[in-house]
């Protein structure tokens, strides 16, 4: 199995803090306009969910895997909820390679597997480095190919 | 390429002369009246300049659709100012749709509506045509897609089998194609009987919602019909809203209760209003690979689901159908936008039926016994009856809050009552939860209120998700689920095993993955299950005239008569063990 790159957790945590302080923003509103909080209790907020969201990221880089298998991608993730998936290649519609602002700026870059599927239409494997992501998608493509041709038997 | 009706351009030309008439008219008013900026008199000439401009615009769209079906594919080009020239190969459409309005009927008029999978519209709606024109195009669609499969020659078919096969409904439309067609089997046919008890066990939210919306407008009426019952009863004479406070209690609650009971009442026949409007006249037909439905009292719909397409088969029965013994059938295509309205009724094949026939059904079009589901390990009772019971708990946890540190409540404690009732719903939903593994199909029930079973075909499965909460894991449980393109699954529909040991799930897990490989291969080689022909066989003896099986079906598939069960049905390949594991 095939794990992601460490520095995804930069992000996930970068993306735990912003959600915290956008919550003490919120909170800080909330204590000026409305009922009084206190700065301590906005404090500790912040500190609680920045802390909440970086244990979770941490967890789930390290929980997340992923395996190119004989006739399907199978992936392993999930903190609260654990999910397996596998997305045979037969049902590999198109594949991305993706990469946000934010995701190039720690270098990183994710690919995308589209299916047919209405639960699991698009599934993403997040923290590639960029060769990998693109070796990775033409794999992939390889792979969805393949299935198809062996299919026509 | 061809035109739509001009009587559908006359309609859409007047509609639009007159909205955009009204939009001058209210403009004009505006600018002359508030705003001032101009004289009154410009209102004459802005509401006869925006219909002319609406109505040029209705021609121009009318001249710029155009359609045609040629080559294997549906081209439609639409569009004034933005024009879109679309192409869609035929082998790809899924559903297609008829709808016949009351003023459409009169004109001999249909509405067509090509579905694709994919998408979030309708790909292709022709406003209108004739029926027969929307007739051919339907059976062209189906047609092409038999021959593509079969690849062999169109018009490779001879004729008697076209005659003889052929039950005498509708033959006046269906003399009108000259292209072979194939035989029409009646699949399935709603009683009257059957109708009217739809009707009275079926509930439809929008029933209600007409009634709440609809007595502001008819209050007088619903106001002095509460009344005279509640009088009758021995309750006040008159019932209004400012006499409420000189009720006394018991006049309160007769008032109460009488006005909930006749709320309900009237839902429950409007809803079954809607339900006899919707289903009237439901008759499914099989045609060569197709199902093609009817149904429907003032505005008609009819169109077709080619079998090929079938994702998935659900069996569905809510409380009151299964205390009487009834059931319904369902099947889903990939073709619908998620929340198109008249999803629901499209994919219906039994709108309701004894269990046997439905069963009968459902085996004919997946090739396999309603399974008995396995149920799921005992601790998954406990987890719904803790899940269940949590709430009455948390509730009574509050209100105890507050009792110590608040205000004084009594009977704080009155909700943990329902706790019993909570671990009675838990062993409901636990005993109506289950799997199965079949040869061809995973089987996933679940729901107490509407118990529904979901078919999968292995080859249908796009994805396997299996998941694990923190709740779950301490039980050492999981949920799989298996994807489909099916769009009822974004309903809530998903053929799910929920709560089902670990062990269990992984090999669930790894079977539905390996079966999908199998199934599939099995497929490509021509593996195709007949089940509903027989189905069709073994019902024929109703019509005694008819001739035998060969007559049935066309084409070179019967030519050696090997459509027996798990038979293939391209002659060529000559392989026919079915593929096991």
């Amino acid at each position: 199995m095939e794990t992601i790159n460490p520095r995804v957790q930069v992000l996930w945590i970068g993306r735990a803090v912003v959600v915290a302080a956008v919550l003490s923003a919120i909170a800080v509103a909330v204590d000026r306009f409305a009922l009084s909080i206190g700065p301590a209790v906005i404090g500790a907020l912040l500190l609680v969910v920045a802390l909440l969201g970086a244990v979770h990221a941490v967890l789930r880089f390290r929980r997340w895997r992923f395996e190119i298998q004989d006739d399907a991608l199978y992936l392993v993730r999930g903190v609260i909820t654990q999910v397996d998936t596998s997305v045979p290649y037969v049902r590999v519609q198109h594949t991305d390679t993706q990469r946000g602002p934010v995701e190039r700026l720690v270098g990183l870059s994710s690919v995308v597997v589209y299916t047919a599927g209405t639960r699991g239409a698009d599934i993403r494997i997040p923290g590639l480095r960029p060769e990998r992501a693109t070796e990775l998608r033409e794999q992939l493509r390889e792979l969805a190919a393949e299935s198809e041709g062996a299919d026509a038997v | 390429m061809k035109r739509l009706h001009p009587f559908s351009a006359v309609g859409n030309v007047l509609n639009r002369a007159f909205s955009l008439g009204a939009f001058g008219f209210f403009a004009g008013m505006m600018l002359t009246g508030p705003l001032n900026l101009l004289p009154l008199a410009s209102v004459f000439v802005l509401a006869p300049l925006g219909a002319l401009v609406g109505g040029a615009y209705g021609v121009a769209r009318y001249y710029r659709f155009t359609y045609e079906l040629a080559d294997g594919t549906l081209s439609v080009d639409s569009g004034v100012f933005d024009r879109q020239e679309r192409d869609i190969p035929l082998s790809r459409i899924q559903n297609v749709d008829i709808e016949r309005g009351p003023i459409q009927r009169v004109f001999g008029l249909a509405v067509v509506k090509f579905e694709t999978a994919g998408g979030s519209a309708t790909e292709a709606t022709l406003n209108a045509i004739t029926v027969e024109e929307a007739r051919d195009l339907q059976s062209a669609v189906a047609s092409y897609r038999r021959d593509d499969r079969e690849t062999e020659p169109p018009g490779g078919v001879t004729d008697d089998a076209e005659v003889d096969g052929r039950p005498t409904t509708d033959e006046a439309t269906e003399e009108r194609t000259e292209r072979r067609r194939p035989t029409q089997q009646r699949l399935y046919e709603l009683s009257t009987r059957d109708l009217l008890t739809l009707a009275l066990v079926s509930f439809r939210p929008a029933a209600p919602a007409v009634i709440l919306f609809g007595v502001p407008f008819a209050q007088e009426y619903a106001r002095r019909f509460l009344s005279e019952t509640v009088s009758a009863l021995g309750g006040p004479a008159t019932v209004s809203l400012e006499l409420v406070p000189t009720y006394s209690t018991p006049e309160l609650l007769l008032t109460g209760v009488v006005a909930v009971a006749q709320f309900a009442l009237a839902a429950w026949i409007l809803s079954a209003a809607f339900t006899i409007t919707e289903y009237y006249g439901f008759q499914i037909d099989y045609v060569g690979d197709d199902l093609r439905y009817r149904r429907g009292l003032i505005q008609e719909y009819s169109g077709s689901i080619p079998l090929e397409k079938i994702q998935t088969v659900t069996v569905r029965e809510n409380l009151l159908m299964r205390r009487f013994g009834y059931a319904a059938l369902a099947v889903e295509t990939a073709g619908y936008a998620p929340g198109s309205g008249s999803q629901d009724a499209s994919n219906t094949v039994v709108p309701l039926d004894d269990r046997e026939t439905v069963l009968a059904l459902s085996e004919a079009l997946t090739d396999a016994e309603m399974p008995a589901v396995e149920g799921l390990p005992e601790r998954s009772r406990r987890r719904y009856a803790v899940r269940y019971s949590l709430l009455p708990v948390a509730i009574t946890a509050c209100l105890a809050a507050v009792d110590a540190f608040a205000v004084a409540i009594p009977y704080w404690y009155a909700p943990l009552a329902l706790v019993p009732l909570a671990v009675v719903a838990g062993h409901l939903t636990w005993s109506h939860r289950g799997f199965a593994v079949l040869d061809h199909l995973f089987a996933a029930r679940s729901g107490v209120l509407v118990q529904t079973t979901r078919l999968v075909p292995y080859y249908r499965v796009q994805t396997v998700i299996d998941s694990r909460s923190v709740f779950q894991r301490r039980l050492s449980l999981a949920s799989v689920t298996a994807d489909t393109a099916s769009t009822a699954s974004l309903l809530g529909g998903d053929a799910t095993a929920y709560d089902v040991d670990e062990a269990t799930a992984r090999d669930l897990h790894d079977t539905l993955r390996s079966r999908l490989m199998t199934d599939l291969r099995a497929r490509e080689r021509g593996d195709r299950s007949h089940a509903l022909e027989e189905y069709v066989r073994e019902r024929s003896p109703t019509t005694p005239g008819e001739p035998t099986d060969e007559t049935h079906h066309e084409g070179p598939r019967d030519a050696d008569g090997s459509h027996h069960e798990g038979g293939q049905n391209t002659p060529e390949t000559g392989d026919d063990s079915p593929v096991e594991e």
